[in-house]
């Protein structure tokens, strides 16, 4: 059997795993704070085979699972606790198992037990630990991150916490099965440098004429590699009617 | 099959609840006292191809892994909290609340609901009602020899009737505040009622320790903004192409290798 279909048969696999993610990306258009997370490099790898041809090569995709950080559109949205994180900034959550974990989504919320979270349910951290806000009424979040309120039966605004905002500026953030960052190890610490534009909520990263490119490179890419495996096919039923006898 | 076409799937469907939902504040841009809903999107589930740190050679760990998104869906609407513009009606029964807090009114399954549409009337023994006919709670009766009535910011009725010429207090409009109002189920009619989600109720004084005011006369106009639900329509049938572009990607990949193979 000849060896190139297999070389083809890889690539396509590469390219389909791609054009998944970038429906991802596509089907993500309008989420809030969302980013890009899939980086490919594709490099060739040499077979060496002993007694063959040296010259064949297996293309490889190393993809990556680093968020792209580049900020989404300001959106302006007129809602008290949305946010928009300034610069490369994110805001700091609750993971699951209790470590601490990154987010760019602002469309915060009040949970049923009176906790400060994420549109997706994630618990916000402040200084110590998730930000409780009893009952009260007329809830603000300033510049700085501070959580402002007026409690039951008092008549003047308090604080009650203040959302830890981190720099993820030259740290590789990388994605989670949730859609939340981690870092390598560790957790970064708060950052006075990044503030928040608020009542606005941050678009997606993703650009959708660069997604229909790519759309568009991967569709001919792959009917490239079927090509090549037709041709491999022709050259095979060739070779074979030439060895006929009769 | 491919999983970009379930990918590409799940976009459609998402963008396909969020136009009910921009379908539906457009509807509402004249109901009095109407909130507009967002829909919240969601990245759904990433798969793991291959995990960070793997082992890719004898001393080697790849530093990243491969992690693959599987599409978007809409978590949640949610109600948009902020002030309607005022519409002065001139009519002494029209309220609006400057501010935070809800009227209530006696619902008829007995609990309490939440509204801030203040176009009040009169029913058949003077109480004060709301459009739909729920009782304004705490209920205030007018009594039917009134020739005016005065509502103060601070939720006083008083009335002057033909035989006293001093005015008199015949009951207090109080509002509710929570401190979560996104969390309050709408039951149609410019009506919410309380969930575990908003939180309890806060019976205030109007204009008193954060509570917004009550202004006589006047009307809160839907806080749905044409131009902005414009650009949302625009934005979601705009991704809806695309996402139908991603499946006809999809499927041209499919329908060429089904063809030349």
């Amino acid at each position: 059997m000849d060896k190139m279909i297999f070389t083809m048969l890889n690539s396509m696999k590469n390219v389909q795993n791609k054009q998944s993610n970038n429906a991802h990306e596509i089907a993500n258009v309008v989420t809030p704070g969302f980013k890009k997370s899939y980086s490919e490099q594709t490099q060739s790898l040499d077979v060496h085979i002993p007694g063959t041809f040296n010259t064949r090569a297996m293309p490889v995709t190393n993809a990556t699972n680093v968020v792209d950080m580049n900020p989404g559109a300001l959106m302006v949205s007129g809602r008290a606790l949305d946010v928009y994180v300034n610069t490369s900034g994110a805001i700091a959550v609750q993971g699951p198992e209790g470590q601490e974990l990154y987010t760019r989504r602002g469309d915060l919320t009040i949970s049923a037990d009176g906790q400060l979270m994420t549109g997706t349910g994630s618990l916000v951290l402040g200084d110590g630990g998730p930000i409780t806000i009893p009952g009260g009424s007329n809830i603000s979040i300033t510049n700085d991150g501070s959580v402002n309120m007026i409690p039951q039966g008092a008549n003047a605004e308090v604080t009650v916490g203040r959302i830890k905002l981190v720099d993820t500026k030259d740290t590789e953030m990388l994605i989670r099965e949730d859609g939340l960052y981690q870092v390598r190890e560790g957790a970064l610490p708060a950052s006075a440098d990044i503030t928040l534009t608020t009542k606005a909520l941050e678009g997606s990263n993703v650009t959708v004429v660069d997604s229909m490119v790519r759309m568009i490179t991967l569709s001919r890419q792959y009917e490239m590699s079927v090509n090549m495996i037709k041709n491999a096919r022709e050259v095979d039923a060739a070779s074979a009617s030439l060895m006929r006898l009769n | 099959m491919d999983s970009s076409l379930w990918v590409a799937k799940t976009g459609l469907d998402a963008q396909q609840r969020r136009m009910t939902v921009v379908a539906n504040n457009l509807a509402n841009v004249n109901t009095t006292g109407f909130k507009r809903d967002r829909a919240v999107f969601e990245d759904l589930l990433y798969q793991t191809i291959r995990q960070p740190g793997a082992q890719v050679g004898q001393d080697a760990n790849s530093p990243t892994g491969l992690v693959l998104g599987t599409g978007t869906r809409v978590v949640a609407t949610e109600k948009i909290h902020s002030q309607g513009n005022m519409i002065q009606t001139d009519n002494a029964l029209d309220l609006a609340i400057d501010g935070d807090g809800f009227l209530q009114t006696l619902r008829q399954d007995g609990n309490i609901g939440y509204t801030r549409d203040g176009s009040l009337k009169l029913n058949n023994v003077g109480q004060l009602v709301t459009a739909s006919g729920d009782l304004l709670q705490p209920a205030i009766t007018i009594p039917a020899n009134a020739s005016s009535i005065t509502i103060g910011k601070d939720g006083t009725v008083s009335v002057q009737t033909f035989d006293q010429a001093a005015g008199q207090v015949v009951g207090n409009i109080q509002t509710a505040s929570f401190i979560n109002p996104a969390g309050l189920q709408a039951m149609g009619g410019n009506v919410y009622v309380q969930t575990a989600a908003s939180g309890e109720a806060q019976v205030l004084v109007p204009s008193q320790d954060g509570a917004g005011s009550l202004v006589q006369g006047a009307l809160e106009a839907s806080n749905v903004n044409v131009v902005e639900s414009m650009v949302n329509m625009i934005e979601t049938q705009r991704a809806y192409e695309v996402n139908s572009k991603a499946i006809s990607a999809a499927d041209g990949m499919l329908r060429f290798i089904n063809n030349n193979l």
